[in-house]
């Protein structure tokens, strides 16, 4: 029997030894991507294929990587021998996307099968139709590059020659494949020797005793805090802007199940997988599920399999959630990301003192590249602007800053070193007045930069999303502004794209201006209960403007710039009785929740006297506990006036029954940013985009 | 001639009195006085009867700035910045500190958005013609903060580190408009490229300037009027000394004052015993500082943050923990154990100083166990009862269902394994394998828990200086007088001109040789050293590289950035272009440095016998559970004499543990060499 004291000595150790294979990797990495970006993770498992100990690692990868680890020991395993090295990458058995490659070794110690050190790490370039294998034009993964189920690349020690040679000379720079494939496995086996070690200090015995304890004690945590989320069905439904191929919204929506401890995050509903890029493995659905749990319910939780176990999730196969062979997976990401924005906006109603309003929801990521004349040299900016973070129970969000699914990493150059190096100036960066979503707690504010181009010509790509669909508020806050990837030529601001948010190789030219915009964070609470002082402070330091005070906030300013009490609680009456209340009709007045992918609303025409409704816009139904419900507005003769149809399954997402009240709010979509322009001309094959 | 070295830590201020005419070397601690450290600083002199006209040096080791960072309690600042870039310092890097907290808010900035000043002016580095600076607007901004009582302004502009005349010259129309603002400008305090962590820099100096200013003017003047004559000398950060002066010009070089000293004092005692490989390792009250030293040389970052706030000095790269006497034992959750990161403080401290305290602390522990004295502690200034730590430590003990003394253990343990983590991140995740170390431990805790650790991590010997809690205020007496500068040149190797090279790493080592000369330094005790930040092209991070003046070439340049490259990650490829990024060069006014060996230690304690054996008393050892253990005083053990483990070996203000399997001596500079017997059956690391 261990001791207590013990258990956390060797739980230290345990992590220790996935700190030092971080460390290690990021030491003797060849490609930057690895040394520099850090785009990788480890992990330590168990013979049973269980998570042991994780560190800091992307919350991306926390399932993902074990899951894959799990396929590879289940595909071999009697045949797992001293030596021996396992590689995987393949999306649809745990994975992310074809990039992320892992490398497995077993330690042995006495001749038994004791721990499996793992690395998943993003390789620069897998092969496939384009540099860097990511391309947001993907239609299938054969475009995507070398799809590896599990293999041994070493087998009792020795290099599997044939398969290496196969599978290196389809991907691009080999020399530096080689050295990262090298380097992954050299940092396992600094694990190998670190097991050694606490193998003779605790003895094998002791130390996997120890480990089941810790396993189980993650877990009887976790059900701790399950357990205090009150049992019921929390349902919840949000869309991406778009497949990225058409413009149509697609929908993600989950039905989470709390009963006593467990909890089950089903899926079922959700959009079928695309042509595009967007589509995900339920490994990445999962992470993205306990993320969400990890972050609501207690940051410090180890990650291990222990507080994986009270988790299950569902998905039907075929689903962006749970994508079939042979749909392209490049941009994971912001599925995961708005994965996370349904469930914390199912759990809004259960904790709604826990939960913060949305945020970014994309990785944002924006190129700009091109042949620097000057130099007769390529150059690419790469810059993933962070957005402002939700609003919340005790405070405002903070702006331009990482929401909290992402690392310690930058994510905007110093100017100094883009002008330097690129031919390109920046001309402004600056917070984003009025972006931050109103509330009681105000959602914190995106940033601005203006980049211009100081080269004959280059070429500018997007993947982001939320650049439609804003952020949302909770709990009657209003969402936060959308991000916006646009640019300015001759005056005139013009989208990228085809579709906000989805730009490949649009051709930009000396003068132009790239404007780079992030999301606000969501706000909290109805912002006319907004303390006015505060109002008056945002006005102060030029986060809220003078109009958007009133408007918004209802705030009115005297003539010396103090709150005008009297005409604040007149403007604030006044925009009260604008709000447009209207009763939930019985779900048998109407059918069809949802046509084209999306949900639809339905209300007597003579509503649209009431708060500017007009047909086919898209609207909020607004409630006071949780995340408001995204639709959109069809007029229905039949249905009684003052009244919307809703649905059951609508009603059941905002926690109402036929004959109460609810409020629709139309929501600003992120398409009157700009114009739109024509389709740009096709991409450059050089046109490079990661997630 | 008496030296005075004086640490100004947030529990204690420490003394150190060092006459080396005479041998002599004294040690005493005091209280600090928090509101104005310099009546502590007085009161530590009037402790050690000294008169402070035989004073011939002054160093002093400060927390005054970082307090001042810390508390949150700096001046009213306002900045002046290029138009369209106002809100770069409160958007930063975006970077966040700890994934998986929603409610996590972002520090707010130094300067409030209203008092961030954007003037016309803007220089590009891509050949198009600059915007001259708009003088009116200077001035204009400038009255604003007066009418507003800015208290300093920082004045940052973008490319100020080519050509930092726009900056100057706003800096001068702000004197001319308001004389009794402080000013800085960025290129001043760092003159390299990457604006934020130049600007936030900047408005760090800025935030602390008049805090520095108005506490330097009361010591000054206290000391006056005590007799003393010489200026005061402060450490830096990066582990050299600089004048008062300097130092009210460029307060933000003293955030890591006292750790560095300790550091450098480390160094010093260390290499008098022969040790060049060292792990530095100071265990207070709050926290463990921790610090790797290769062949001698420390290494420095310019890669900082205090309160999640980036700075761009160089700084000894030293790692914190929340690991100390004070940390405090705690069941989390009902399942957890953990010790530390809170802390109990100087107040109310661990519950066997009777102050109040009521939780188990990890002096509770040492206690409890024997291992502490319960007789004085702190230079007698605290009385222990012992009997309150028994009791919080049997608390805990029952409810994880442990025996007292397996619990006192255990919390030893704890804490020993957050601060092993800590060494490991510095040492093995780095590349060094600990074997090769020395562990030099220090501050009050250091001594009791080095063994314990050294075991841990496989180091085979630990260092235990003389007077180990004034190791940081003697570090300041081994300190030279250092001058840096840099500056950006971000240029490829391969297309540079070596003499051209050469003679901008002469002005820069010329320019911070005249800074020493002013401050006196004879010029023929100046020695520079010069070295180049140099990365591959399209990284983002660069190295040191070290630069041999005599011979500059651009393959030898390469060969030196190949080296360091490969002994920092394993391998190195030689065919892809690199590039300089930043110039440095250092002037070191060297001091003679104290001889150990030629100073009489601290007064023994009477009462021990011949052999040093003060007392004997039960110790609790992992090892062998309670043993009769002797306990020493350290300056009655003859020096080379080898004792065996277990011992207790107590001076003033520290006591040292050494485990029933290890042995020591006291070497010819009172060090106490311990070597630490390894865990069975470790293998290979």
């Amino acid at each position: 029997m261990v001791d207590p004291i013990t258990f956390e000595v060797i739980q230290e150790r345990l992590i220790s030894i996935v700190r030092e294979m971080r460390a290690t990797l990021a030491r003797v990495a060849y490609s930057s991507v690895l040394y520099e970006a850090r785009d990788f993770s480890c992990v330590v498992m168990n013979a049973r294929g269980e998570a042991v100990a994780q560190s800091e690692d992307n919350p991306g990868h926390i399932i993902p990587l074990p899951w894959s680890v799990r396929i590879a020991i289940e595909r071999f395993r009697d045949d797992i021998n001293p030596g021996d090295v396992i590689l995987i990458n393949d999306p649809y058995s745990g994975g992310t996307h074809l990039n992320d490659v892992a490398v497995i070794c077993p330690v042995f110690v006495g001749g038994r099968l004791l721990l499996f050190p793992a690395i998943r790490a993003h390789w620069a370039d897998v092969g496939g139709m384009t540099p860097g294998s990511l391309s947001g034009t993907s239609t299938e993964i054969f475009q995507e590059g070398v799809r590896i189920p599990p293999i041994k690349i070493y087998e009792g020690g020795k290099l599997v020659r044939g398969v290496a040679d196969l599978m290196f000379a389809n991907m691009r720079v080999e020399p530096e494949r080689r050295g990262d494939l090298q380097a992954m496995i050299e940092t396992c086996r600094t694990a190998e020797r670190r097991i050694h070690e606490m193998a003779a200090k605790f003895g094998i015995d002791g130390l996997l005793e120890a480990i089941d304890v810790i396993l189980d004690r993650t877990e009887a945590q976790i059900r701790d805090l399950i357990g205090r989320i009150p049992d019921g069905t929390y349902v919840y439904e949000d869309y991406l802007d778009a497949s990225g191929t058409t413009d149509d919204p697609v929908l993600l929506k989950t039905r989470i199940e709390v009963t006593g401890t467990d909890i089950h995050a089903d899926f079922t509903g959700t959009a079928a997988q695309v042509a595009g890029p967007i589509n995900a493995s339920l490994a990445v659905t999962t992470t993205a599920v306990f993320t969400i749990l990890k972050t609501v319910l207690d940051p410090d939780l180890p990650v291990n399999q222990g507080a994986f176990r009270p988790v299950r999730v569902t998905a039907p196969e075929g689903t962006i959630l749970n994508a079939r062979f042979p749909a392209a997976c490049g941009g994971f990401a912001e599925i995961r990301r708005r994965t996370q924005s349904v469930v914390m906006g199912a759990l809004s109603r259960a904790l709604p003192n826990a939960i913060a309003g949305d945020v970014k929801g994309s990785a944002n990521h924006c190129y700009v590249g091109g042949l620097d004349p000057e130099t007769n040299s390529h150059f690419i900016f790469y810059e993933y602007p962070a957005g402002g973070t939700g609003g919340f129970l005790e405070a405002d969000g903070s702006s331009a800053f990482r929401s909290f699914d992402e690392g310690d990493f930058s994510s905007i150059q110093p100017v100094e070193s883009i002008e330097n190096e690129l031919p390109l100036v920046i001309e402004r960066t600056a917070l984003r007045t009025d972006s931050g979503g109103p509330g009681t707690m105000r959602g914190g504010l995106g940033l601005e930069r203006d980049v211009r181009v100081a080269t004959a010509r280059a070429s500018y790509s997007v993947l982001s999303d939320r650049c439609i669909i804003p952020p949302y508020g909770l709990h009657g806050g209003v969402a936060g502004a959308p991000n916006g990837f646009t640019y300015r030529h001759a005056g005139i601001e013009l989208q990228p794209g085809k579709i906000p948010g989805k730009a490949t190789g649009c051709p930009v030219v000396r003068g132009d201006v790239v404007l780079m915009r992030s999301a606000g964070g969501g706000g909290y609470g109805d912002p006319l209960a907004r303390d006015p002082q505060r109002v008056h402070e945002d006005v102060r330091l030029g986060f809220v403007s003078e109009r958007a005070a009133s408007e918004a906030y209802g705030v009115v300013f005297a003539r010396d710039g103090t709150v005008d009490a009297a005409a604040t609680a007149r403007q604030r009456a006044a925009l009260a009785s604008q709000y447009c209340h209207l009763k939930v009709a019985a779900h048998g007045a109407a059918t069809g929740e949802y046509a084209h992918g999306r949900r639809y609303v339905q209300v007597h025409p003579s509503s649209s006297t009431r708060g500017g409704l007009v047909e086919g816009a898209p609207i909020e139904i607004v409630v006071t506990v949780g995340a408001p419900l995204r639709a959109w507005l069809k007029f229905n003769d039949a249905l009684p006036q003052d009244s919307v149809w809703i649905g059951s399954e609508g009603a059941a997402m905002v926690g109402v029954v036929p004959g109460g009240t609810v409020r629709l709010r139309s929501l600003a979509l992120g398409h009157a940013v700009a114009p739109r322009i024509a389709a740009p001309e096709p991409a450059p094959a050089s046109e490079v985009v990661s997630a | 001639m008496i030296e005075i070295g004086i640490d100004v830590g947030g529990t204690f201020t420490d003394v150190v009195l060092l006459d080396r005419v005479a041998g002599r070397l004294e040690v005493t601690k005091t209280a600090s006085t928090p509101k104005d450290q310099s009546i502590g600083i007085l009161n530590g002199l009037a402790r050690l009867a000294v008169d402070p006209r035989t004073i011939r040096r002054f160093a002093h080791g400060s927390t005054v700035a970082t307090n001042t960072v810390l508390e949150r309690k700096g001046a009213k600042v306002a900045l002046l910045t290029t138009a369209g870039f106002r809100d770069l310092l409160e958007i930063g890097r975006t970077n966040r500190s700890k994934v998986y907290d929603m409610k996590l808010t972002k520090p707010a900035p130094l300067v409030a958005r209203p008092l961030r000043f954007e003037v016309r002016q803007r220089r590009f580095v891509n050949g198009e013609p600059a915007v001259a600076l708009d003088e009116g607007d200077v001035r204009a901004a400038v009255e604003a903060c007066a009418a507003e009582g800015v208290e300093a302004i920082a004045i940052c502009f973008l490319h100020s580190y080519i050509d930092g005349a726009d900056e100057e010259r706003a800096a001068a129309i702000a004197r001319g408009v308001a004389p009794s603002i402080h000013v800085t400008t960025s290129a001043d305090v760092v003159r390299e490229y990457k604006e934020y962590e130049r600007f936030s820099t900047a408005a760090l100096n800025a935030y602390v300037m008049p805090v520095m200013d108005r506490y330097l003017g009361r010591l000054e003047s206290r000391l006056a009027d005590a007799g003393y004559r010489e200026p005061v000398e402060m450490m830096k950060s990066s582990g050299g000394l600089m004048r008062a002066s300097t130092a009210r010009r460029y307060p933000v070089e003293t955030l890591l004052s006292g750790p560095a000293a300790g550091v450098m004092g480390a160094i010093h005692v260390a290499e008098r015993s022969g040790f060049r490989n060292l792990i530095t390792y100071d265990m207070g009250g709050t926290s463990t500082d921790v610090a790797l030293i290769s062949d001698g040389k420390v290494v420095r970052t310019a890669e900082t943050r205090i309160s999640n706030l980036p700075i761009k000095t160089h700084m000894i790269d030293i790692k914190t923990v929340g690991a100390g006497g004070g940390s405090i034992a705690s069941i989390v959750g009902g399942r957890t154990f953990k010790v530390g990161p809170h802390s109990a403080g100087a107040d109310p401290g661990p519950a066997c100083y009777g102050k109040g305290g009521t939780v188990a602390t990890v002096t509770d522990a040492n206690l409890m166990l024997g291992r502490l004295s319960s007789s004085y502690a702190l230079g007698g200034e605290i009385r222990i009862h012992p009997e309150r730590a028994t009791a919080v430590v049997s608390e805990l003990a029952q409810a994880v269902g442990l025996a007292p003394e397996e619990m006192a253990d255990g919390v030893l343990r704890l804490v020993n394994v957050t601060m092993a983590s800590a060494i490991r991140e510095i040492s093995i995740q780095r590349g060094h394998d600990p074997r090769d170390f020395a562990l030099v431990a220090f501050g009050g805790a250091g001594p009791m828990h080095a063994c314990d650790l050294a075991r841990d991590l496989a180091i085979p010997q630990v260092i235990v200086p003389p007077a180990p809690g004034n190791l940081c205020a003697f570090g300041l007496l081994v300190t030279d007088v250092v001058a840096e500068r840099s500056e950006t040149l971000l240029a490829r190797t391969a297309g540079l001109d070596p003499a051209r090279l050469a003679g901008r790493f002469g002005e820069l080592a010329a320019s911070a040789v005249e800074d020493l000369v002013r401050d006196g330094i004879p010029r023929e005790a100046i020695v520079t050293v010069c070295t180049a930040d140099m990365r591959y092209v399209g990284q983002k991070s660069e190295l040191p590289v070290p630069m041999d003046l005599g011979n500059l070439s651009t393959q030898s340049v390469d060969d030196a950035f190949f080296g360091v490259y490969a002994e920092r990650y394993g391998h190195t490829r030689r065919v892809a272009p690199t590039e300089i990024v930043n110039l440095r060069a250092m002037a070191v006014g060297a001091i003679e440095k104290a001889d150990l060996g030629r100073l009489s230690p601290p007064a023994a304690n009477p009462e021990s016998d011949a052999a040093g054996v003060l007392a004997r008393r039960r110790v609790f050892f992992r090892e062998t559970g309670w043993t009769d253990c002797p306990v020493y005083d350290r300056y009655r053990i003859a020096v080379g004499t080898r004792v065996p483990g277990p011992a207790i070996v107590e001076e003033l203000g520290a006591t040292t543990v050494v485990g029933p399997a290890d042995s020591f001596t006291v070497d010819s500079q009172h060090n106490l060499v311990v070597d630490v017997r390894a865990e069975g059956a470790v293998e290979g690391a």
